[in-house]
């Protein structure tokens, strides 16, 4: 039974476009058979579990780790054989610590860092820091993690490249940084044209500015799809049906997650609403509520073990 | 210019080259200071040494100890500028940093020669100003105190190694560039270890065994010193320019191996 969500996003200007990339950490998998694509100019979320393949995705994109098969481009260009010019275009925030070096000032570093950018904004970073609150007297070691995030966010942002690879860009900072984040995104993404690929825990605070989702779980890409698509097609039936209810086969491969036993169920059905309805209808159960999913829910559903249908 | 002087010039004109001298200027300032100071030290001592009339003892076998003594001392001294350059310049390689400095857009194997003739601008150049400039102060202040090239100098047998550790550092540099495996950059350190094992041996009084040691493993005559990796260019001894011209053509081979790898990848 083949699933219906959707794996592949048509689109002729791809930013960044991955085939059939496989690596192995030794024996572990860590990416298989993935086909990630994100549109020019998207904001995309790649969400999943801890150790489901997003880091190892945005390294092979800088070239800091090479697949085992496969292939990946970043504006056309090959991050192997073209390597500068592909990390030129790339505003980096990693999900560790390591923006160079431990034992400089912010300030020290930052200079160090700007003279890799001719693009370089001066003044931008300048706003930057002074909206993020960072001391610039401080030494990159001593940093708290979400101190050390603000600079890795102004050193991904102020040569304003044309990609931003995010990971984790939320993780240790407090909730106002949160929100003040948002807002510079949201303004960077205004004033210059950007495509962002993002991994995220913190995906409700980012879902403002998402058009894309990827869902990925131990290397392997559930689904991808724009987040339209997503709202209109992945609902949650809330449904009363007896106890020994069993799915329509027409729905059997279309259930995404299921929730609640006895007269009462809820299922995240990927389909036409309407048909789906009907489908329910048929099988002999009541439909009680059809609700669309916010994109964390839907990136719960997806995750979700795969639906056993009896 | 000729091919390979072209970007070796670019490369220090640029400003990354002047970024990381400044970086490593930053990071190790006090040390140079501190360094610098025993370097004068060590010149002011030894300038009694050179005159033979020390000015702190005139036993003769007294003599010898403290002139033993302050080759350790200078050895001492050259061994940490080297080990603050190697370890400098090992934050380029090491896993993490491999990480960090790699998101640059800039080639991989030319961030290292930058970095690495930054790491030979700030270490190898202060090394030479500060002896230069101390042998100049020596000579202000006691008038035939003795020149830094003079033998009294290289009496502790210890000025040698630095072709041999540049040749493995750029040996080592490129092999853990080409072969993506940063642990054969610990071949860096055999130039090191075999100073310093040597120093303890003697320290200890195991001269033999320091003598042994040295004959296997040793700048001279042993593993890269055979291998033209290194070098003690004393004009007593007969070896000391063949080995020397096999060292110089080994930092050419290597030098240009990295620049021209460096050029054809930016090219590619």
């Amino acid at each position: 039974m083949s699933s219906p969500l959707p794996t592949t996003i048509d689109t002729e200007h791809p930013a960044v476009a991955t085939h059939g990339l496989h690596k192995y950490y030794r024996r572990n998998r860590a990416l298989e058979r993935l086909d990630l694509t994100v549109p020019a100019g998207a904001v995309y979320l790649l969400v999943g579990p801890n150790g489901s393949g997003k880091t190892t995705t945005m390294k092979i994109l800088l070239d800091l780790a090479r697949a085992d098969e496969g292939s990946t481009t970043v504006f056309g260009l090959s991050p192997i054989s073209d390597g500068p010019l592909v990390r030129a275009q790339i505003g980096y925030v990693p999900e560790g610590r390591i923006p160079g070096y431990e034992w400089m000032r912010i300030d020290h570093l930052l200079t160090h860092h700007a003279v890799y950018y001719p693009s370089w904004d001066e003044e931008y970073a300048r706003s930057l820091i002074a909206a993020l609150e960072i001391d610039l007297k401080k030494k990159f070691q001593k940093l708290s993690k979400g101190e050390a995030r603000r600079v890795q966010l102004v050193m991904a942002l102020a040569h304003r490249p044309p990609l931003l690879l995010l990971d984790e860009p939320m993780d240790g900072l407090d909730p106002v940084v949160r929100d003040r984040v948002i807002e510079i995104l949201a303004t960077h993404l205004a004033e210059t044209p950007t495509t962002v690929l993002a991994s995220t825990h913190h995906i409700q605070e980012l879902e403002k500015l998402a058009d894309h989702l990827g869902v990925i779980r131990e290397g392997i890409l559930l689904a991808q799809s724009d987040t339209t698509t997503l709202h209109t097609r992945l609902k949650r039936y809330r449904i009363e049906a007896s106890s020994d209810w069993t799915a329509p086969e027409s729905l059997a491969a279309a259930i995404v997650r299921r929730n609640g036993s006895g007269p009462e169920l809820a299922l995240d059905i990927w389909g036409e609403e309407a048909a789906v309805t009907a489908d329910l209808a048929g099988s002999g159960s009541t439909v009680r509520q059809v609700a669309a999913l916010n994109l964390e829910e839907t990136a719960i559903s997806l995750l979700s073990e795969p639906e056993t249908v009896s | 210019m000729t091919s390979i002087s072209r970007p070796a010039h670019a490369m220090i004109s640029s400003p990354l080259f002047r970024s990381h001298v400044r970086t490593l200027l930053i990071q190790q300032w006090k040390v140079l200071l501190i360094v610098g100071i025993l370097i004068w030290l060590y010149q002011f001592m030894n300038a009694g040494n050179e005159l033979e009339t020390p000015f702190i003892l005139d036993n003769p076998s007294t003599f010898v100890a403290v002139n033993r003594g302050l080759g350790l001392f200078g050895g001492i001294i050259f061994l940490i500028m080297t080990a603050l350059w190697v370890f400098a310049t090992w934050e380029d390689l090491k896993p993490d940093s491999r990480e960090a400095f790699h998101v640059y857009p800039v080639d991989r194997i030319r961030h290292t020669v930058v970095r690495t003739a930054a790491g030979l601008a700030v270490y190898v150049g202060s090394f030479v100003l500060l002896w230069v400039t101390g042998a100049i102060a020596v000579n202000i202040f006691m008038p035939g105190g003795g020149w830094f090239w003079s033998p009294a100098y290289h009496e502790g047998g210890w000025i040698i190694s630095l072709f041999g550790i540049v040749n493995c550092y750029l040996l080592a540099t490129s092999l853990a560039l080409l072969t993506r495996r940063p642990q054969i950059w610990f071949f860096c350190w055999i130039p090191l270890g075999v100073l310093l094992t040597s120093t303890l041996l003697r320290l200890l009084n195991i001269t033999l065994l320091a003598n042994g040691f040295l004959f296997l493993f040793g700048p001279q005559r042993g593993l890269y010193g055979g291998l033209g990796l290194a070098v003690h260019p004393t004009p007593t001894e007969p070896w000391a320019l063949p080995s020397l011209s096999i060292v110089l053509i080994w930092t050419v081979i290597l030098s240009g191996v990295v620049l021209l790898s460096s050029r054809v990848r930016r090219e590619a």
